[in-house]
């Protein structure tokens, strides 16, 4: 067995468990739910960015998300991965910002690609390049291609979730594939 | 088929959504369409590049001091009343982590069955509602065992119960076969009988883990689980008793048709009677195609050797990527929740069917908790830090793997000893020597000494640099001396392990001024464990008998020796042979390094007796090196036949080889002559 000696020699910079942390800010401790924030605020936020293709209204829709997981916490009950949970929840408010078609008008264009940026050398550059094409995109174009092609998610899961029919889908992945590639020019 | 109707189905063919008949006809397109073919690959790297962009971002500016004052708004969570105390405590008791694998397991069956626990489910990330923060019910959830009574005598004795001791084995295809995983009871009981005693040597402890897991199985209404696991602790495809697959061999006679028992019989085969294993295995898939498991070991046929893409698959029958592929992605249909093709995942070479599932393993292993799971991180790893492209992904990789053993050390209490080598495994990986000596000086598991003594070795090695070969006589003697001090320490970690004693009769025969009794009694132990044959290396036989030569003594045994060594690398052939590889292909005999360790100890043997002038048996141990030579001409003759390796690397090595000791069998001829005169 291993003994919990061994733990403690390496607790010393070890984070607390995530469970603990949960179970912590369940009962109210902001200070708990601050680890939790940082330890999956990225995640959260690239997803918000990715979709939303604006830095503000990622910034605004990835507290939102902390706010509102703070609020519903303690519908959390452990069994399922937090990440899991947070990351559905996160989906929620996003869609809820996209349907916002009053704000949506006001930030993006549902038009063609922009011209594309600089030229290519590094792959640094290249994913750059790559994630300010996926910004260019049209706004269904680009939730359906950052679901399928990034986050991996299948065309019956986004359709579900968008509302959409799944030919549509698939043509919008389409159209979000021949974009890109015509602005990457690969 | 026109441009237009491939550009149409383009993306489908490309997410594999066609029928096969489809997708074919648009490969039969691409094969004479040069556009397309670009097209194709535009996308495919534009998948590529999108597949490896990272999935975290941080945002420019902290977002926490926007978020507190809103969290401070909003009071504390809602609902946390609502939890029944019992329940709160326990989860709590589980979150404090560490504590011992009674407690662990019995939280783990506290939380299953709990009515409220029961309500509560995971589907992965993928699978999304948009109202309210339940999750769907499970998939696959198994239905419940009788409780698990653990052990008993007979299974603690590895005796096996006869087959027919009256179990329902009508359950095995009923209940638990169509499932992917077994329930965490069934995940504990694996545990448990994976605890071996630590005396027992890795050969046999293999058969007496198998054999408890037999047993468990027959006293758990035959849970399928259980007996596939007890398959899948033996060392398959090869040095698998014939015993073991009359058992299930007997069992399926018992109850002919059976799918879980032909599955687990046809599983027996594996290495054996591998046709038939496939032939048993596609037919299953026919007859029950919601059963998951024959398409995963028809990917693990399909994917002998296992090993990375880009290494050679000439000489292995059934290797076949495609159908890794085929019988994977069929798995992962059945069972999408399943960490299990970690295990195989090596052998894709689809860039984007590798690096897709890679990401989804990694999603199902950060919610798992259970050891079977936890243990397959090694591998992924592995598999996400040499086949990941780029600098960034490499960075954001170590990352992950920096966070997983955080995590990782969070859940060790109560685990297994295996569990310890995926800690040091991966601090291994990190760079982080000090953690990783910490954690392998705790190992006791033979995985574990044996890696602590690889580490200390390479680590004292690289602060004592060997002596060169004109140092001063006082130099190599201090180094020689200091290194036989450290083979204390090997020694005594590792004391099975042929390879420290080895080092220690090394040292000992550079040391002229130790008597000669501590250098025979380092060879004698070294023999005795070659002749055990827990884990030693055929070849140490002929590297005994060169030490011996060289220092000048028992050289009466070492033709013995040198015999002793090629039949037990012979032997290990045999027992190592499967039908996966072609015949010959890939044995140590098929290699030179057994001839050229021979022909070593009897050129050092034909030095020793120069050296007290024994002409005869001198000039006998140069007809041996002649010998060795004829073996070397067939092989380099046999390698030349070969197409596939012609004017490799690898034979121009050995026909330098083979020259060399041409010329040494001459300049030896020539010593002899003189000496004679």
């Amino acid at each position: 067995m291993v003994s919990s000696e061994l733990l403690m020699e390496k607790a010393g910079y070890l984070e607390k468990d995530a469970s603990d942390l949960i179970a912590e800010a369940q009962s109210g401790n902001q200070a708990a739910f601050e680890e939790i924030y940082r330890l999956h605020v990225g995640r959260v936020y690239a997803i918000c960015l990715r979709i939303l293709a604006d830095r503000s209204r990622a910034d605004e829709v990835a507290q939102q998300v902390f706010v509102r997981a703070w609020i519903k916490l303690c519908s959390f009950r452990g069994e399922s991965s937090f990440a899991s949970w947070l990351y559905r929840l996160s989906i929620n408010m996003i869609l809820d910002e996209l349907n916002s078609s009053k704000r949506e008008s006001a930030h993006i264009q549902d038009s063609g690609p922009v011209t594309p940026g600089s030229h290519v050398e590094t792959a640094h550059n290249l994913k750059l390049d790559l994630e300010k094409a996926i910004s260019s995109l049209p706004k269904q174009a680009r939730a359906v291609f950052v679901w399928h092609d990034i986050e991996g998610w299948k065309h019956e899961e986004i359709a579900g979730t968008m509302g959409l029919a799944i030919g549509t889908c698939k043509a919008q992945l389409s159209r979000a594939r021949r974009i890109l590639r015509e602005v990457l020019g690969t | 088929m026109k441009c237009a109707d491939f550009v149409d189905r383009m993306d489908d063919y490309l997410d594999l959504a066609l029928p096969q008949s489809e997708q074919q006809n648009l490969e039969a397109h691409l094969a004479e369409c040069v556009d397309c073919r670009e097209r194709v690959r535009s996308i495919k790297s534009l998948l590529c590049q999108s597949a490896a962009l990272p999935k975290s971002i941080n945002p420019d500016h902290d977002l926490w001091p926007a978020i507190l004052p809103k969290i401070h708004a909003a009071g504390i969570p809602q609902t946390n009343i609502a939890r029944p105390v019992r329940f709160q405590w326990s989860w709590r008791l589980t979150a404090v982590v560490v504590a011992g694998a009674a407690l662990v397991l019995a939280a783990t069956l506290f939380l299953t069955h709990h009515p409220e626990s029961q309500s509560i489910s995971s589907s992965g990330s993928s699978v999304l509602r948009k109202t309210g923060e339940e999750l769907p019910a499970p998939r696959g959830q198994q239905p419940r065992l009788p409780a698990i009574t653990g052990t008993t005598e007979s299974a603690k004795n590895g005796i096996v119960p006869s087959e027919d001791s009256g179990a329902s084995i009508g359950r095995v295809m009923n209940s638990t076969a169509c499932q992917c995983e077994p329930s965490a009871e069934i995940l504990g009981v694996v545990e448990n009988a994976l605890l071996v005693d630590e005396s027992l040597p890795d050969s046999r402890s293999a058969e007496v883990v198998s054999d408890r897991l037999f047993n468990l199985a027959r006293e758990n209404e035959d849970d399928f689980f259980l007996l596939k696991s007890s398959l899948e602790v033996l060392p398959f495809p090869s040095r698998v008793p014939d015993s073991v697959r009359d058992r299930y061999r007997r069992l399926l006679l018992q109850h002919p048709g059976e799918a879980g028992l032909t599955y687990l019989y046809a599983f027996s085969l594996y290495g054996k009677n591998t046709p038939e294993m496939i032939r048993l295995m596609k037919q299953l898939i026919a007859e029950n195609p919601s059963f998951p498991w024959p398409n995963f070991a028809l990917a693990k046929v399909y994917g002998f050797p296992n090993m990375p893409v880009d290494m050679s698959r000439s000489g292995y029958i059934y290797n076949d990527p495609n159908k890794v592929q085929t019988y994977l992605r069929a798995f992962m249909e059945l069972c999408p929740e399943s960490p299990e093709p970690i295990r195989i995942l090596i052998s894709v070479t689809d860039p984007l069917f590798f690096s897709s599932t890679l990401s989804h393993m990694r999603e199902l292993l950060v919610t798992r908790t259970d050891t079977r799971s936890l243990l397959m991180y090694p591998a992924l790893w592995s598999m996400e830090t040499t086949r990941q492209a780029g600098d960034a992904v490499a960075n954001q990789t170590w990352q992950w793997v920096s966070a997983d053993l955080k995590r990782l050390l969070s859940l060790a209490g109560g685990r297994p000893p295996e569990f310890l080598s995926v800690l040091w495994s991966g601090y291994r990986g990190m760079g982080d020597m000090e953690t990783l000596r910490i954690l392998l000086a705790k190992d006791t598991s033979i995985e574990g000494r044996s890696a602590f003594v690889a580490f200390d070795t390479q680590e004292w090695s690289a602060n004592n640099p060997a002596p060169a070969a004109d140092a001063t006589v006082q130099t190599k003697t201090a180094y020689w001396e200091k290194r036989l001090q450290r083979t204390d320490i090997w020694i005594k970690k590792a004391p099975e392990f042929t390879f420290v004693w080895m080092d220690r009769l090394k040292s000992l025969s550079e040391l002229k001024n130790h008597p000669e009794t501590e250098f025979t009694g380092a060879g004698e132990k070294v023999l005795s464990l070659l002749r055990g044959g827990a884990d030693s290396l055929s070849l140490d036989f002929m590297k005994l008998a060169t030490l011996y030569a060289n220092r000048g003594v028992r050289l009466d045994q070492i033709p013995s020796l040198i015999r002793e060594g090629l039949a037990a690398v012979e032997k290990r052939d045999l027992e190592n042979a499967n039908d996966l590889k072609s015949p010959g292909f890939n044995t140590e005999m098929g290699r030179f390094l057994p001839w050229q360790y021979a022909d070593d100890a009897w050129h050092a043997l034909f030095d020793a007796y120069l050296r007290i002038a024994e002409i005869d048996r001198a000039r006998s141990a140069l007809d041996e090196v002649e010998k060795g030579m004829t073996e070397w001409r067939n092989k380099i003759a046999t390698m030349q036949a070969n197409t596939q390796v012609n004017n490799s690397y690898s034979l121009l090595i050995v026909t330098d080889g083979l020259l060399a000791r041409e010329k040494w069998l001459n300049e030896a001829r020539g010593r002899l002559a003189l000496k004679k005169k």
